[in-house]
């Protein structure tokens, strides 16, 4: 279950933020998350951001996959992997 | 019209009647069918098919970013009549107005409607006003008929699809829908989004009057791409395959689908045709449909096969492929 | 278009990689789970079935919280729109559901005030301004959702809002794992576990059921990119015989999850037994509103008392969550049950296997 969309912190008025995803704004409540600032991205389920996307974690992961599968690749048949 | 308001007696047929008639309706339609103010309107059509069709529009909110309920109809019928190959050349407007709507509302959509049959040159002929009690109706509902005249040699229909057609989208998918939706009271969104409402019947007849081999025209309304390609595969009996990585969707479209779950080939729109071409004649079709204003983001988003009659399937970013069934019932806003 | 943590995932290239690599790795026949409803209709959408190997099935577990919401709390839910000057607001997701005898949408259709909320902020607005009326929310969610509904009663009870109460029917996400587990004849080899239930609860809320049962687990996203790579994952564990619980969702889930939503979920909640549509009755797996906020319980505030009726008959929609049988297995499937009249919860949410099934198949 749990559709929850990555938004943009753009705006914070106390425990109410305004979050921006691609174009769409909208209101989110951030009472479940601590620490949050203009910039930062947070998941927002049924109107709650329900945590900070962690943006080293995001850019490690597909860099890490990106690199296991470009060596897997050459290794398999002499060819980069980036297609 | 002195009065805010409209009353009952707005569609009484006695006096009320004929001057809102008068001073608000007939100077923003003016058009000599029209101006004869008999029971109904006579025209002259060139020799050959007509086309007709007709629609009732209910939508909610009645004003929305990019256009109103207004416009909708007209556009709507002119678009109907469109996909029939035909010309629309004359519209009927019937309104059904709740007591106590406001006369500044009305005269902003009848202007709208004016607006955009002048911009289509299609004329207003006839029509009819009526007005219920409060809370009968809500707000206004407004039904459009349109005749269109069909030009020689033309033959669209839904039934006409061809194993190896190419098919094209005039342009981004699910604005009209997504725009309604997020302008509705409790959801609360800002965006720039817009409804794509829009004539189509210049773009229509300058494909047609192209010399190239047309087979199928079709607005994809209510139930969105998804589900009319679902009637013209099951009308022709082809099946139809399109690829995900082509289809065009706004990103703020796409935001709120992805916000609300829901699947934009699923979303209705307003301003947007399908044409289903011979690969030999695509690239010129595709052209054609770019240098109209409304169909700058045109492109080839699949084509018809001879497997799986009946069928609409998908080939997804990634590789796979999925069944695109028809629209089972409303999508809802989920959370899940 | 730019959807920034959504569009890098989807990239396509990357996914015919990694398409690849699980054709070349993958041997062993598997049977991997899906907990989580919306990873069930990410999987579809994508047509991530469509490109993987013979050998390896999906199946999709008890993670559509309107699936397993039990039938008679659906009952309840109706009975709570037919009391007066109530308003009863619902995610989506539930008002299509059929009870014993109706649904929301059904007692909508006949006049009943039923309205959708897209945040428990909404519904508590609606309380703030419709002073002579009962707003209740029916509350269906798991651990990413709980969260989201206590805030809401705190919000209340910190505006002495006195018109709003929640009907509850939580269900807690681990303890119907080790319920599964324990599911005589159950053929798994692995699940993909809940993203956001996990943003909320962490990794570490799996690591009983992990080690007791030696589970290969993969904590994932919802993306195509997500998804493939918890599957490769899982393969490979399997192929080399070393389970392990991974998340690979860094991202948006840590050990410890979201301390502070815990907490508030825990001022508010405690855990019961809970009643799933299906399943049973599962030690542990509820949450029920505590002692000090009763007064927000519909449930108490309304005294709802519906009966035991029996779930429809020839319906498998308990054998499908658990895996036992595949929506195409079940005799009412595409015959009485189809997703234009539902008999049972998996067609009737959109997340839920066979209304999946029925779609995108």
């Amino acid at each position: 279950m749990c559709l929850a969309v990555p938004s943009k912190i753009i705006e914070i008025n106390d425990t109410v933020a305004r979050v921006d995803v691609d174009g769409v704004i909208r209101e989110t409540c951030i009472m479940l998350i601590d620490d949050v600032k203009i910039g930062d991205y947070v998941i927002v389920h049924a109107g709650f951001a329900i945590n900070k996307v962690d943006e080293e974690a995001a850019l490690k992961t597909l860099e890490d996959m990106r690199s296991i599968l470009a060596m897997e690749d050459r290794k398999a048949d002499g060819l980069s992997g980036h297609p | 019209m002195a009065e805010e308001k409209i009353l009952l007696d707005h569609g009484s047929g006695g006096k009320v009647s004929h001057s809102m008639f008068a001073e608000l309706i007939l100077p923003l339609f003016e058009n000599p069918e029209l101006s004869k103010q008999d029971d109904g309107a006579i025209f002259d059509v060139d020799k050959g098919k007509l086309a007709f069709s007709t629609d009732s529009y209910v939508v909610d909110p009645i004003f929305f970013p990019g256009g109103n309920i207004g416009d909708l109809a007209v556009n709507g019928t002119i678009n109907d009549v469109s996909m029939c190959g035909a010309v629309p050349k004359f519209i009927s407007v019937g309104l059904i107005i709740e007591e106590g709507f406001p006369v500044k509302d009305l005269k902003l959509i009848l202007e709208t409607m004016a607006g955009a049959a002048g911009k289509a040159g299609v004329k207003i002929v006839t029509g009819d006003t009526k007005v219920v009690p409060r809370g009968k109706a809500d707000k206004i509902f407004i039904n459009t008929s349109g005749i269109g005249v069909i030009p020689k040699g033309v033959d669209v229909s839904g039934g006409n699809a061809e194993p190896g057609d190419k098919i094209i989208i005039s342009g981004t998918i699910a604005d009209h829908g997504i725009t309604v939706l997020s302008s509705r009271e409790g959801l609360r969104f800002d965006s720039d989004i817009q409804s794509d409402s829009a004539p189509l019947n210049r773009m229509v007849s300058s494909i047609t009057s192209s010399g190239c081999d047309i087979h199928v025209l079709r607005d994809p309304t209510r139930g969105g791409l998804g589900t009319t390609l679902n009637e013209i595969a099951s009308q022709s009996r082809v099946g139809i395959k399109i690829d995900e990585l082509s289809l065009p969707v706004r990103g703020a479209v796409q935001g709120v689908c992805e916000l609300l779950g829901f699947d934009p080939l699923y979303i209705a729109n307003e301003g947007k045709l399908i044409a289903f071409v011979p690969e030999k004649d695509a690239g010129k079709v595709l052209e054609i449909i770019r240098q109209d204003e409304f169909g700058k983001d045109a492109v080839i988003i699949g084509e018809v096969t001879n497997e799986d009659p009946g069928k609409v399937f998908l080939q997804t970013a990634i590789g796979g492929t999925r069944i695109i069934d028809m629209l089972t019932g409303e999508q809802l806003p989920r959370i899940c | 278009m730019s959807l920034k943590y959504i569009d890098e995932y989807r990239d396509a290239g990357l996914a015919r990689q990694l398409v690849k690599k699980i054709q070349a790795v993958s041997k062993k026949k598997l049977r991997l789970m899906e907990v989580c409803g919306t990873h069930t209709m990410s999987i579809f959408r994508h047509g991530i079935r469509s490109v993987l190997p013979g050998g390896i099935t999906l199946l999709s577990g008890p993670g559509c919280p309107v699936c397993v919401t039990a039938q008679k709390d659906i009952d309840a839910f109706v009975e709570l729109t037919k009391i007066k000057d109530v308003i009863v607001t619902t995610f989506g997701d539930l008002i299509k559901v059929p009870g014993s005898g109706s649904s929301l949408a059904n007692e909508k259709a006949s006049g009943a005030d039923v309205r959708i909320v897209y945040s428990l902020f909404d519904a508590v607005n609606l309380a703030r301004k419709n002073k002579d009326k009962e707003i209740v929310f029916c509350g269906v969610g798991f651990e990413t959702t709980i969260p989201t509904i206590a805030a809401g009663i705190l919000i209340a009870a910190g505006d002495k809002i006195d018109n709003f109460s929640v009907y509850t029917s939580n269900k807690l996400t681990p303890p119907a794992l080790a319920a599964l587990m324990e599911t005589p004849d159950i053929e798994i080899d692995g699940f993909i576990l809940p993203g956001h239930v996990s943003v909320i609860t962490g990794t570490n809320a799996y690591r009983d059921t992990f080690e007791k049962y030696d589970m290969p687990s993969v904590i994932t996203g919802f993306e195509p990119i997500d998804i493939l790579k918890a599957i490769l994952i899982l393969i490979q564990q399997n192929e080399e015989g070393k389970p392990a619980l991974e998340n690979a969702y860094p991202r948006a889930v840590s050990d410890q999850g979201n301390v502070k939503a815990k907490e508030i979920m825990n001022r508010v909640f405690e855990v019961c037994d809970a009643p799933w549509r299906g399943l049973g009755e599962i030690p542990f797996s509820g949450m029920k509103l505590k002692k000090e906020f009763q007064g927000f319980d519909a449930a108490l505030k309304f005294d709802v008392n519906v009966p035991d009726m029996p779930e429809p008959k020839g319906c498998a929609c308990g054998q499908i969550l658990m895996g036992l049988k595949t929506p195409k297995e079940c005799a009412l499937y595409k015959k009485r049950c189809t997703p234009m009249n539902p008999v049972g919860p998996c067609m009737v949410s959109t997340e839920g296997s066979c209304a999946a099934f029925y779609r995108y198949n």
